[in-house]
């Protein structure tokens, strides 16, 4: 098991009105290896939040949110980024590439917390994921020079590139059209697939979730 | 919701913004508003000096070297209805006879209770042996009231000190003085008719006890006039009512009844008639005889000599008319004593006296025409003037003539002859003879005489005071006050000066106004896409911008404002403080006009919303949709270019540069400054172009293999390159800027032998309170100042300079000078010596042999004059080519040319022209007071051991020419160091703006700082990231900067004696490196504090 979340909450303190406003409730929640999971819901039903939690990007209200056995209120911030880094691999509705790096530069960002790497077999795997996501020719490109399918596919290289058990990914297709869309959710089952890396997809996208194994939906904070 | 409570609202939500852009607005307008009040402290503070040195005295007549009534004041006083006091003023030295300290150079003003009129005090009578002291005396002798002191007066006359035959007279009279009172700035003690700031050193003591001591009883030297209480005066109804009351004894002029001859007899108290005197009596139209009696050393034929003899020179019918220029008339005497005849040729020896008493003796013969009785009704003892030391001896042996007398050679029947015919003389030569061998520049007449049966004696005097004119002579009265505060208006502009001085610290406080505007601009670009995308017009969103703008920038210039005041407050501080070596004053007081508050505030307001008006306009022309997007969607272009502009900027100016230096110092003789100053800007645009290349470079390259940290945040500097350079440009100029400034002090150790330099290779410049009569170079010179037995001289040359009273036109006179003092100087001592070095041309001026350009005719009453460039440009406000008009002693105007100017020299403050002319001009300024001293550095110590023993009752005081320069160099200084310290301030100030910069930067990549936490950067990891980023902008900036200063100023460093104060400097770099390490901490501190989650929607 990578993540396990017990009877998890969230809610928020409204600044205005000081009134609580509970966006997660009594959640639980497991990711095994080789999972693909879809979690579908309306706007603001608390995907965002109940993924970060996931992520180690926000921590509950209530409940225990577990990393391989472990609780993760009890890591530090080294650890914390350490298994963020190591062993999730996060895609967001927008690429964040950065636009004074090169593709081959932005895949490889994540490289640089982890100090001494051997710089070659690195290199060769982001080449190889590179062209695995069809951008082998485009290395030497800049954000600014590539299509929006094509900087989310490198996102997802970005994230592959730590060989990480888990891939988050918030609405990874929510700006693109829908051809890129399709190859997006495709490129993912096939990770999945190929790599054995867990995948949790937060979505709107009913195509893009009938992609996964599981679907949830999360409705007024509850995991259906 | 309207447009004012929209930006109401706005102000609220972002007050945090517009409290920055609010301080960015304060710095600036504080240090303009400061920078205009300080020049108005300065004018004010001058403007109130002149009531305090002048009081109620609003003309003055400064005679000089002569002297008039002392009752000629209290004529004038009641005819014009006002307050009048004669002075009798004098330079003396002051000694505490205990410590045995001593104050050269102090103005000994004598007084009557009437002075005290022209104040708002009341002070009783000063007996005789009572003295009032300045503050600055009383502090420096550290005597006070009741204690005794020595003061040691000037020994002047009315006969020129350096006129022929006067008497050699000790140089100064002493008085044993006990102070009265001490007299601070509010009762007179800073008395001067000089307009500078300077505190003079005042002692006043009774008028009555100072001119029994000179023998000039009931004389005065100066009278001053208050203004009338009822009625503006004009300096002509001065001096209108001057000539009213003008006596013929206030032009030294007597006329005398000579019985024997039935004569009235003109005489001047100063021996020979002054020029202008006697042209104006001989132009009477009355019949007149004019005589010109002369010692002469020797008359001799064939071996046979008589000793010491007067010889007359007359008109008709003393002398016969047809006595051609060879011949002359004896007497029945010398005929006798040297057995002469008529027909045979004698000869006549006589001392010609030049400058300094050099004495020469001439020879001339003529040819006996006749012979007259030794005693007559026309020829008689009446001819020989009234020489003192002379017309008073009992014998021959009690001459006093200031010429050697060997008393050896008087024989019995020559004492005979002097008790029994006196000064008679023994030959006569005719009036033009003898005033082609012995007119000089005091007049070519001793008397002028009139027959008593053709002209009454009241009508004789009063035809004389009709013809005579005092400015003729050079009596006029001057308007001293209009005068000092047009000196005082026209100082220094320290306004400009400051504002000069500040533009680090104003441009300091813009760059922040700037780039805060533009940061709150920056995080609020989607407000004003929304706003155009809503349809709002451009005009509406720069109105509503504005309008936020508008209340925050006049909030700003207020406050700005009146922190200027405060700001002043601190500047003047250190100008009388630790800044007082560019001032020379500590009595510089805050004044604050309100219009000037106004302009500084409007100029703040202005200056600050031009800034915020240039950002809105340029954000503005963005597209909208760029506007709404976030900064992640800005695409990065990149363009590969081989011969961009920056690689070829960087290569040929570093090149450049380098071989600009290079060729400096291979360059035989003098290192060029200029060349390398050019070369450290050179280089300096080279460092910044090339780190523009380097930060393309490290941007553009592609790396396959994982970035190290270092490596990533060089990549995020290149990001918006434009942003990093202009960081480091402002830093580098900066610190160049501060650096070159504090390398930039004047120095000269290094030079201080060459001809060429200020120094003029001379090693002491002295100056003495009372003046050497005799040249020094001149063995009877030496003789008579009992320098004759030292070795020691072998080799020394004493250049002595005539000068003549004025204002001090230095640096160290914030004033603008009206009448400098001008120095006679002999041209040829300098061009033989190639002295000097001149920087400025009159056209059609000889460059090579400038100096001897002084001595070239340049049109009637036209003097050619040269001074130092700083005179004339600041002290003056002239350029070479214009004239600065004087009065010479005959009360002619004359033009001073500026043909040339000096480099930075010794002579700063003074006007130079050649001592002939100066001579002509000013015959009475006595001797000399100034000494340039040529000698080998090696008899430094003992040469000035020696002078200090002769002269110190001269009041000499003896600087070494290379600290005399020091001094006039330290004002320059002064105001590096102030533009060195205000510059740091502004550099400081600017890391400021690093820190804006930096978080502006944050700002914009906030979502990647999120992205980069999400992907697992630990938060060390980030901070470390952006503070290497900002590091290296920081110290690029300072290295590029350090760099390029050093090699600017590389002479100064190669010079043997670099002065720099290195140590001031390199504290202002790593303040300036401190500061900007804190500026980069808590704006990275900050950024890392940031919501991961929010960051990473900030899409």
């Amino acid at each position: 098991m990578i993540i396990e979340l017990s009877k998890v909450g969230k809610s928020y303190i409204n600044p205005g009105t000081n009134i609580h406003r509970d966006v997660l409730a009594d959640i639980n929640f497991q990711v095994n290896s080789g999972d693909s999971i879809a979690i579908i819901g309306p706007s603001g039903s608390g995907k965002s939040t109940l993924l970060n939690i996931i992520g180690t990007l926000d921590t509950p209200s209530s409940g225990i949110v577990k990393f391989k056995g472990d609780d993760v209120v009890s890591f530090d911030e080294k650890r914390l980024a350490q298994v963020r880094n190591r062993n999730i691999g996060f895609v967001f509705q927008s690429h964040h590439l950065l636009p004074q790096l090169s593709l081959i530069e932005n895949v490889l960002v994540p490289i640089i917390p982890n100090g001494k790497v051997n710089g070659k077999a690195i290199s060769a795997r982001a080449m190889e994921l590179l062209d695995s996501v069809g951008l082998a020719d485009r290395i030497h490109q800049r954000p600014g020079q590539l299509s929006g399918g094509e900087c989310q596919r490198a996102a997802l290289v970005r994230a592959l590139i730590n060989q990480p058990e888990l891939i988050l990914a918030d609405e990874p297709t929510g700006s693109l059209d829908q051809d890129s869309a399709g190859q997006l959710g495709d490129l993912l089952l096939d990770i999945n697939k190929k790599h054995n890396v867990a995948i949790v997809v937060v979505t709107h996208s009913l195509t893009l979730a009938e992609k996964m194994k599981s679907i949830y939906r999360l409705s007024h904070g509850k995991l259906e | 919701m309207t447009v004012i409570k929209f930006i109401i609202q706005s102000i609220r939500f972002y007050w945090r913004q517009h409290l920055a852009v609010f301080l960015g607005t304060v710095i600036s307008t504080a240090v303009l508003t400061g920078a205009l009040i300080i020049g108005d402290s300065v004018r004010m503070s001058l403007n109130k000096l002149v009531d305090v040195r002048l009081g109620k005295t609003r003309f003055a007549l400064q005679a000089g070297d002569r002297f008039v009534r002392a009752k000629l004041a209290s004529e004038i006083g009641a005819k014009l209805n006002t307050a009048t006091t004669p002075l009798l003023m004098v330079q003396g030295i002051a000694i505490n006879p205990e410590s045995e300290s001593r104050i050269n150079k102090i103005q000994v003003v004598g007084i009557d209770s009437s002075f005290w009129k022209l104040s708002d005090i009341k002070i009783d009578d000063l007996s005789n042996d009572e003295a009032i002291i300045s503050t600055n005396i009383s502090q420096k002798l550290n005597i006070k009231v009741g204690d005794e002191f020595l003061l040691r007066v000037e020994k002047t006359s009315v006969i020129p000190l350096n006129a022929p035959f006067s008497q050699d007279v000790d140089p100064s009279v002493a008085i044993r003085l006990k102070v009265k009172s001490i007299a601070d700035d509010s009762s007179m003690g800073r008395f001067s008719l000089k307009s500078n700031q300077a505190a003079p050193y005042n002692v006043f003591i009774s008028r009555e006890i100072l001119s029994k001591k000179l023998d000039l009883a009931g004389k005065a030297n100066v009278i001053l006039v208050a203004d009338n209480p009822n009625k503006v005066l004009a300096v002509e109804d001065v001096n209108n009512t001057f000539k009213e009351t003008f006596q013929l004894e206030d032009a030294s002029i007597k006329i005398r009844e000579l019985s024997e001859s039935n004569r009235y007899e003109i005489l001047s108290e100063r021996i020979f008639i002054d020029e202008p005197i006697a042209k104006s009596i001989l132009n009477l139209n009355i019949p007149h005889e004019t005589t010109l009696t002369y010692l002469v050393n020797t008359i001799s034929f064939k071996g046979k000599e008589t000793p010491y003899s007067f010889v007359s020179a007359a008109s008709a019918p003393i002398v016969d008319e047809n006595l051609k220029d060879d011949e002359i008339v004896v007497n029945d005497w010398l005929v006798k004593d040297l057995g002469i005849h008529v027909g045979d040729s004698i000869s006549l020896k006589y001392f010609v006296i030049g400058s300094l008493r050099t004495i020469k003796e001439v020879e001339k013969s003529f040819i006996v025409k006749g012979v007259v009785p030794t005693h007559s009704s026309l020829i008689n003892n009446s001819l020989m003037p009234l020489f003192p030391g002379l017309a008073d001896a009992g014998s021959c042996h009690d001459w006093n003539t200031g010429v050697p007398i060997d008393l050896d050679r008087i024989r019995d029947k020559d004492e005979k002859y002097w008790n029994e015919y006196k000064g008679t003389p023994k030959a006569l030569v005719s009036m033009q003879t003898g005033l082609n061998l012995w007119g000089n520049k005091f007049g070519g007449y001793t008397s002028i005489r009139f027959d008593k049966e053709k002209i009454q004696l009241e009508k004789l005097s009063q035809d004389i005071l009709k013809s005579v004119k005092p400015e003729d002579i050079g009596l006029t009265f001057t308007p001293v006050y209009i005068q000092g505060l047009n000196s005082a208006n026209n100082s220094v502009d320290f306004g400009s000066l400051f504002l000069s001085l500040s533009f680090f610290v104003i441009a300091a406080g813009i760059l922040l106004t700037v780039l805060i505007y533009s940061l709150n601009t920056e995080s609020r670009r989607e407000e004003i896409g929304i706003f155009s995308g809503l349809g709002f017009e451009r005009k509406l969103i720069v109105r509503i911008r504005f309008g936020e703008s508008i209340l925050v920038t006049l909030l700003g210039g207020i406050v700005g404002s009146l922190s200027g005041i405060l700001y002043n407050y601190g500047l003047l501080w250190g100008l009388n403080s630790v800044w007082q070596g560019a001032v020379r004053t500590n009595n510089l007081k805050v004044f604050i006009q309100p219009t000037t508050v106004l302009i500084g505030a409007v100029s703040g307001i202005i200056v600050a919303l031009i800034s915020i008006y240039i950002v809105t306009r340029r954000k503005l022309k963005q597209p909208i949709a760029t506007l709404i997007k976030s900064g992640f969607e800005n695409p990065l272009r990149i363009t590969k270019r081989y011969f961009s502009l920056d690689k070829i900027i960087a290569i040929v100016s570093i090149v450049g540069a380098i071989v600009l230096s290079i060729y400096s110092l291979l360059l035989a003789g003098d290192i060029n400054a200029e060349m390398f100053l050019s070369a450290g800007g050179l280089f300096l645009v080279g460092c910044i172009a090339l780190f523009s290349w380097y930060l393309r470079v490290v941007r553009d390259r592609v790396h396959t293999n994982p970035l190290s940290l270092i490596q990533f945040a060089l990549k995020n500097a290149g990001r918006n390159k434009n942003r990093s350079l202009t960081t480091i440009a402002l830093l580098a100029l900066g610190t160049f800027s501060i650096i070159i400034t504090g390398a930039n002090r004047k120095t000269f150790y290094g030079v201080e032998n060459l001809r060429q330099s200020g120094t003029g290779g001379f090693l002491f410049w002295t100056e003495t309170t009372l003046p050497i009569q005799y040249n020094l170079n001149t063995p009877n010179g030496k003789v008579r100042l009992g320098l004759d037995n030292e070795d020691i001289l072998k080799g020394v040359d004493f250049i002595q300079i005539h000068s003549l009273s004025g204002d001090d036109a230095s640096c160290l006179n914030l004033n603008q000078v009206q009448r400098p003092r001008i120095l006679g100087v002999n041209p040829q001592t300098f061009d033989s010596r190639h002295s000097f070095s001149f920087v400025g041309y009159h056209k059609g001026i000889n460059t090579k042999n400038t100096w001897f350009e002084l001595k070239k005719n340049f049109g009637d009453g036209v003097v050619p004059a040269i001074a130092d460039q700083t005179v004339i440009t600041w002290g003056l406000k002239k350029a070479v080519g214009d004239t600065l008009v004087y009065l010479n002693e005959s009360g002619k105007k004359i033009k001073l040319l500026l043909i040339a100017t000096l480099d930075n020299s010794v002579f700063q403050g003074n006007l130079l022209i050649a001592d002939s002319l100066f001579i002509k001009n000013f015959p009475s300024s006595s001797g000399s007071r100034i000494m340039l001293i040529d000698a080998p550095s090696v008899k430094q110590v003992q040469l000035s051991q020696l002078l200090n023993t002769t002269f110190t009752d001269y009041g000499i005081e003896i600087t070494p020419t290379t600290a005399l320069l020091a001094e006039f160099n330290s004002v320059e200084n002064t105001y590096l160091t102030v533009f060195m310290v205000l510059g740091g301030l502004g550099v400081i100030i600017g890391t400021f703006g690093l820190g804006v910069v930096l978080l502006r930067n944050t700002l914009e990549r906030r979502s990647e700082i999120a992205l980069m936490m999400a992907i697992g950067y630990r938060k060390s990891q980030i901070f470390r990231l952006i503070f290497i980023e900002n590091l290296f902008l920081l110290v690029t900036g300072l290295i590029c900067g350090i760099a390029s200063a050093f090699l600017g100023i590389l002479p100064s460093i190669l010079s043997p004696s670099f002065t720099m104060p290195g140590g001031f400097v390199f504290m202002l770099v790593v303040v300036v490196f401190v500061s900007g390490l804190v500026w980069i901490y808590f704006p990275a501190r900050n950024a890392i504090k940031g919501n991961i989650i929010r960051g990473l929607r900030e899409e």
